[in-house]
């Protein structure tokens, strides 16, 4: 517990003075669930629960805090972590190391006919190899 | 796939030698250009176009791996399969989305292949200094002070996710990929995966942006 007060509150009333549901009677616990919901903007709000911000001091206060955190998510893309610079050459070896051995790995069907195919041609060969020496014999 | 990333990849900011050699800013539809090139000529077999694409977007797939996986050593190896992966099937990547969003679902997907193999359900801190490093800071530094102290509190709340709920808004709320893509890389359904978003956002809002009257944990 920090006891800090974020800087977006400065301006807003005292909330904690305002017991939550207060204004409009409603749930403003289950209301939070739908907040969560709606802040990235997959859905927009119904008209109950516009009705219910319009007079949930708490509840609009709950969304702006929400819009703050998804545009925080959305830069910290923008905010790269370190990386160690050997990473680069690391994931560079480790393709020239593996990459190699993709064709049999990745592609099993391929892997599959070669070995069919291989198969089927030792099998052919012996299978001549017999019939000419039963024909040998025979003669 | 759907989802179109709100950003491109940072082709001149991830010190690309070819593609941005000499360090000026360039537009992002030559950037996204320069990228459609590599990855046309990567799929036509030519080995040393994937390096230079490994070169371009190798330090943004870390930065998801660091993130989903909070522990550099395990990101380091998920990013290794995750190109072994993307080389591998490059030839299917069809071009119908950004090739970057392509190489998030990799990434995400061998994540959680990587941390279920594990089998841990990760509570670590990171084994690396994790200040953020803005590079687009506002002139104004007391706004540019409260981001970067938003950015801090939100990166180390993210990292006190359980792993199930931070893969998700992760996912979604950083990397903009859609509750379908997330869906079916983690191996979950789409209800699912929303269900867990709006937990993860709901934890965030209570840690970092606290009401009054709610407790904030340090």
């Amino acid at each position: 517990m920090t006891g800090e007060t974020p800087s977006s509150v400065t301006s807003s009333p005292d909330m904690a003075q305002i017991p939550a549901g207060a204004v409009s009677g409603l749930d403003c616990a289950a209301f939070s669930d739908v907040l969560a919901e709606t802040a990235g903007g997959d859905r927009s709000h119904n008209s109950h629960e516009v009705a219910h911000l319009e007079s949930c001091l708490r509840c609009r206060v709950e969304q702006s805090r929400y819009r703050r955190l998804i545009q925080a998510l959305n830069s910290l893309q923008e905010a790269p972590l370190p990386t160690d610079p050997r990473l680069e050459s690391q994931i560079l070896m480790y393709l020239d190391r593996y990459a190699d051995r993709w064709a049999w790995d990745a592609k099993p069907r391929l892997a599959a006919k070669v070995a069919a195919g291989a198969a089927a041609a030792a099998g052919l060969i012996a299978f001549t190899a017999r019939q000419r020496r039963i024909a040998k014999l025979a003669s | 796939m759907t989802a179109v990333p709100r950003r491109i990849l940072r082709v001149v900011d991830s010190g690309a030698t070819g593609a941005a050699g000499n360090g000026i800013a360039r537009s992002e539809s030559q950037s996204v250009t320069d990228l459609t090139r590599l990855v046309e000529l990567a799929k036509s077999g030519d080995r040393e176009a994937f390096d230079q694409l490994v070169r371009v977007t190798h330090k943004d797939a870390y930065a998801l791996a660091l993130r989903l996986t909070g522990n550099s050593e395990d990101a380091r190896d998920v990013v290794q399969d995750s190109y072994l992966r993307a080389y591998r099937g490059i030839d299917r990547f069809r071009g119908d989305a950004q090739f970057s969003t392509w190489l998030y679902r990799i990434v995400a997907n061998c994540s959680t292949t990587h941390l279920s193999r594990r089998g841990r359900q990760r509570h670590d801190t990171l084994s690396i200094h994790t200040e953020v490093i803005d590079n687009k800071p506002e002139h104004d530094p007391v706004m540019q002070g409260d981001r970067a102290d938003l950015r801090r509190r939100l990166d180390d709340a993210i990292r006190e996710l359980p792993e199930r709920l931070r893969s998700v808004v992760v996912l979604r709320d950083v990397y903009d990929l859609s509750h379908e893509a997330i869906a079916e890389e983690l191996g979950i359904s789409v209800t699912a995966a929303k269900v867990r978003l709006h937990r993860a956002r709901r934890r965030l809002r209570e840690q970092v942006l606290p009401l009054p009257g709610e407790q904030q944990q340090s």
